[in-house]
């Protein structure tokens, strides 16, 4: 495989011929739907087993603090948003930037993303399923819920949340599931006899007697780039709705108008560590080192670095403006000298200087060092939040006692099952459905799935695909009316 | 001798009755001090319960909305420190949450409280190291008209900025979401309809 910058005549030619190369697409079906055909080893069940004792002990968790109340999980008068809020926000937070990166790459017209976007749109859609039930232990009440929308206080961030919430989740099912329709067929018809009755009507269903003709490429064409435009403003809304809820209250430390772009700048800067850790996983549990290689890693650490380095400045810009004034500035000394200094140092060292670093040298800017750089920026973003969240909850506004919270074994563990749920859950849905877009991978080919390649190679490699496949088809079609003749 | 006997017999006679008499009406006394004694002290227990060991609820005349919570038990010293208490009702099980402390002075101990839910509360209160059914503590009902947040809006006199338009907004905004998921479910429905029809093309 060619890696490094190449000339595009070069490549226009050269992926034309690979393209015609049928080995490498049968490669890439068999590569991709390892997940669903491979019989899971033993290392599989004993991961799945232990995920779902956690995400269970979360359940019974939750169970005991509906029955004991919200201090159970350390809440008190003081702390009385803590953990939960900050999963809320982490959780939902990595959702948007995985399904935004997909929908960024899409339009832009990336076709190195094409190995990329199908796990990176299935971890979006898992957090935010799971980031949006965190609100459930959040509010203590689930018997309250609905009362969020059957008496709405439309004044209140907290409905708008709801609101924006909902429509997110919509929304990213909905880009999650359009791209499978082609895979879908493809991968019914390339399984044929080894799928089961179940995954047959399931695969035949959700594809909609897709055949790959022009008009259908066409129309999906189009109502993916209207699903990926309309995605980002929806997701920025979403985070900015978020931020609001903390910062339209009369709280120093919540009270600041940065509060919306820093949500959003976490938000795709957390999404995109945890796509590199994602895409990290799968590629080394189903071997996919020949399609997801070290540029791609390189790639996604570049646009990881250059989010940390805004996260890093609007940190600054919000510490900055508040803690010169110092008259409501208690929570910038708890949180850079006080209680909260060891969790914010630790985002400072593992969140921005080591992920920026290990993207500088030249050494470490492959796959193990992208992943390491993103597991430290999931870990430390999300401890981030909790600093974000508890100082200035806990700073007192009139008795000049400052609250404190401690973690319990309930909110430790409903947390750990909420981290727990998403490798399950994902493990559980690419049982299901291929690892890797496979039109894409055909559409763009073997050099354009690893290295840029332009639009104006792209549409002559897609008029080549929509004729070769228009050839299979007849060809299908005259042997079909041969049989029927016999 | 005779009459002397008869006289001894009868001072003997009534000196044993006297004396019988004297033990009964003796042991009839001990009887009747002890179950007065006990009676006396049940009487006094519940004279000092329903007397002297009150808990008052009141709004604080300057608030409006808070509430002043007075406990008041006569025989309790002074500086002895006594909690407050609101009975919650979580989840089907119904327990007292502790919601501020006061010290007595003169049998009296004073708190105020923000009150969080309207509708009739049950207030307690115990002297400090003792539970709420001992004979130092009270429980009282009261009905609470208003529960305020902890922030007013309405304590800052400015005027928003385009106050007005807060009605149209909301319209403006619960519309665009209609559009946008109208778009989205329309969009699968154009999917499941289009894309088969699409492939005889």
């Amino acid at each position: 495989m060619k890696e490094g910058n190449l000339p595009m005549n070069d490549i226009l030619e050269d992926d034309i011929k690979e393209e015609n190369n049928v080995d490498w697409y049968e490669e890439v079906k068999e590569a991709s739907s390892r997940s669903i055909t491979q019989k899971p080893g033993k290392n599989w069940w004993l991961l799945l087993t232990f995920l779902s004792l956690v995400v269970l002990a979360g359940f019974g968790a939750w169970i005991y603090q509906l029955k004991h109340g919200l201090a159970s999980a350390g809440y008190n008068d003081q702390a009385f948003w803590a953990v939960y809020i900050a999963n809320v926000i982490a959780f939902i937070g990595v959702s948007y930037g995985g399904a935004v990166i997909s929908a960024i790459l899409r339009i832009t017209g990336q076709s190195w993303r094409a190995p990329l976007t199908r796990i990176s749109e299935g971890m979006a859609l898992v957090t935010v399923l799971i980031g949006g039930a965190f609100i459930v232990p959040h509010l203590g009440r689930p018997d309250r819920i609905l009362n969020i929308l059957v008496y709405p206080n439309v004044s209140s961030p907290l409905f708008w949340d709801c609101i924006a919430i909902s429509t997110y989740i919509l929304a990213t099912m909905v880009f999650f599931y359009l791209p499978l329709i082609p895979d879908m067929a493809i991968m019914n018809k390339w399984l044929g006899d080894r799928n089961t009755k179940a995954k047959k009507r399931i695969y035949s269903v959700l594809s909609l007697s897709w055949m790959g003709s022009e008009k259908q490429r066409k129309l999906l064409h189009k109502v993916l780039t209207i699903v990926s435009l309309l995605i980002i403003p929806l997701a920025v809304s979403v985070h900015s709705v978020l931020s609001w809820a903390f910062a339209l209250t009369s709280r120093p430390g919540w009270m600041e108008s940065v509060f919306p772009p820093y949500f959003v700048i976490a938000a795709l800067y957390s999404g995109t560590a945890l796509v590199i850790v994602t895409v990290a996983a799968f590629r080394k549990g189903y071997k996919l080192e020949k399609y997801i290689t070290n540029r791609h890693f390189e790639r996604l650490g570049y646009l990881m670095a250059a989010l940390g380095l805004v996260y890093a400045y609007l940190t600054f810009a919000d510490l900055a403006s508040e803690g010169y004034t110092g008259i409501t500035s208690g929570w910038i000394s708890q949180t850079l000298t006080g209680s909260y200094a060891i969790p914010f140092w630790i985002y400072v060292f593992a969140g921005e200087i080591v992920p920026i670093l290990l993207v500088a040298f030249k050494k470490t800017r492959n796959a193990t060092g992208m992943t390491v750089a993103g597991v430290g920026v999931v870990i430390s973003l999300w401890i981030k939040r909790i600093v974000i969240v508890l100082p200035p909850a806990t700073q007192p506004l009139v008795s000049g006692a400052w609250g404190s919270y401690h973690f319990t074994w309930v909110s430790i563990t409903i947390t750990l099952a909420g981290v727990s749920a998403i490798p399950l859950m994902l493990m559980v849905l690419f049982r299901f459905i291929p690892l890797m877009s496979l039109d894409e991978m055909e559409e763009v080919g073997p050099i354009g799935s690893i290295e840029q390649i332009s639009t104006k190679t792209l549409n002559v490699i897609r008029k080549e695909k929509t004729s070769k496949t228009l050839d299979v088809e007849m060809k299908e079609l005259v042997m079909s009316a041969k049989d029927s003749i016999k | 001798m005779k009459l002397i006997a008869k006289y001894d017999n009868s001072s003997l006679k009534r000196y044993s009755v006297n004396r019988f008499t004297k033990i009964v009406t003796l042991i009839f006394s001990i009887g009747m001090l002890f179950v007065s004694f006990v009676a006396i002290s049940g009487v006094s227990n519940k004279a000092l319960g329903a007397s002297s060991t009150s808990l008052k609820v009141s709004l604080v005349a300057t608030s409006n909305d808070k509430l002043s919570l007075t406990y008041t038990n006569l025989e309790a010293q002074n500086g002895e420190t006594i909690n407050f208490y609101v009975q919650e009702n979580e989840f089907s099980s119904k327990g007292f949450m502790q919601i501020g402390t006061g010290t007595v002075i003169g049998g009296n101990a004073t708190t105020t409280y923000n009150p969080t839910w309207t509708g009739y509360e049950v207030f307690a209160a115990a002297p400090t190291n003792s539970t709420l059914t001992s004979s130092g503590a009270t429980q009282t009902t009261f009905d609470v008209k208003k529960d305020p947040s902890g922030f007013s809006p309405s304590l800052y006199n400015y005027a928003r900025p385009l106050g007005g338009v807060g009605h149209y907004l909301v319209s403006v905004l619960l519309g665009l979401v209609a559009i946008i998921w109208i778009l989205l479910l329309g969009i699968v429905v154009v999917m499941f309809i289009r894309i088969p029809k699409l492939k005889e093309n």
